[in-house]
């Protein structure tokens, strides 16, 4: 019986390939989040251009994950500098009620863009649509009139 | 001579770099409250975080240990659902829970992060049937003191 010896860069390549495999089932099982819709926001009547888009996606524990990315929020918001309203974010889902996000305000920190802004929330219910209105406080259950940005239904 | 002044540059840094980590610990503005001993899984084990993030809104993150799968309990359920209690004893549906064992490890672990425009006072899971319900069960498994 012939013994097989294989040269040394050939089995490194083997042990590359086998590293490569191990690591890649690894990180696959940690990760369990899948993107299950996608939509890019519909132009909203106040500003015609396109200024944001909402991910949603599933995480570990199966709730549906909410992620907008905004661009230019002023703009969006229709005014300019500091005001005192909140700005809030609101999903419709099949057979329930308005549900409240959560407020949405343009990126603050040291080194990030000030023109936009990152929102990200949980939801046990699947979302069909996702919108912005402006309001006097947080607090509030219900959504006002002022609708500043909107979704189209997913 | 040269080495003594480099020495006590690198111990000035040091000394800089650990009060800016202790000024951080101490006004990062987190809360922190632990689950009480659950008589329904007494080997659960966990806390919640509570802070404000970059939206103004509460990020409130859990993180357990030794929570038995809901199918397991007495009588089986189907899920966990996390829970918000507010000011006005106003309660929300954050979201499912799952307890699972990692390939590595055989902990049942379990965490959980999401956010709230309001402002929490407690937190507490309850198991049930279905993760949609609107109002909590009688099963409460674990739960905070109020904060």
């Amino acid at each position: 019986m012939k013994k097989m010896i294989f040269p040394i860069p050939v089995k490194n390549i083997f042990l590359g390939i086998f590293a490569t495999t191990l690591i890649f089932s690894f990180s696959s099982c940690a990760k369990k989040t899948a993107a299950v819709a996608k939509t890019e926001a519909p132009a909203e009547i106040v500003l015609p251009e396109n200024k944001g888009q909402v991910q949603i996606k599933r995480d570990a524990n199966s709730n549906y994950v909410v992620q907008i990315n905004l661009r230019d929020l002023e703009a969006v918001k229709g005014i300019k500098g500091d005001t005192k309203k909140a700005y809030m974010v609101w999903m419709n889902a099949d057979g329930q009620a308005v549900k409240s996000l959560g407020q949405i305000n343009s990126n603050t920190g040291w080194l990030s863009d000030k023109s936009k802004a990152y929102f990200e929330a949980t939801s046990v219910f699947k979302p069909t649509k996702v919108f912005i209105t402006e309001e006097d406080n947080a607090m509030v259950k219900k959504p006002g009139a002022k609708v500043i940005w909107f979704t189209g239904k997913f | 001579m040269k080495q003594t002044t480099t020495g006590r540059y690198s111990k000035k840094i040091l000394v800089s770099i650990l009060a800016i980590a202790f000024i951080f610990t101490f006004f990062s503005c987190a809360q922190k409250a632990s689950f009480q001993t659950s008589s329904v899984v007494p080997a659960a084990r966990g806390d919640v975080k509570v802070k404000k993030d970059g939206n103004n809104n509460y990020e409130i993150k859990l993180k357990i240990s030794g929570l038995a799968e809901a199918k397991r309990l007495e009588p089986a359920k189907q899920v966990y659902v996390v829970w918000l209690e507010s000011e006005g004893h106003t309660i929300n549906n954050l979201g499912r829970i799952n307890s699972s064992s990692g390939l590595l490890s055989k902990k049942l672990k379990a965490s959980f992060e999401a956010v709230s425009p309001i402002k929490p006072i407690k937190i507490f899971i309850t198991a049930e049937d279905e993760a949609s319900v609107q109002y909590p069960g009688s099963h409460i498994i674990l739960s905070t003191n109020n904060f």
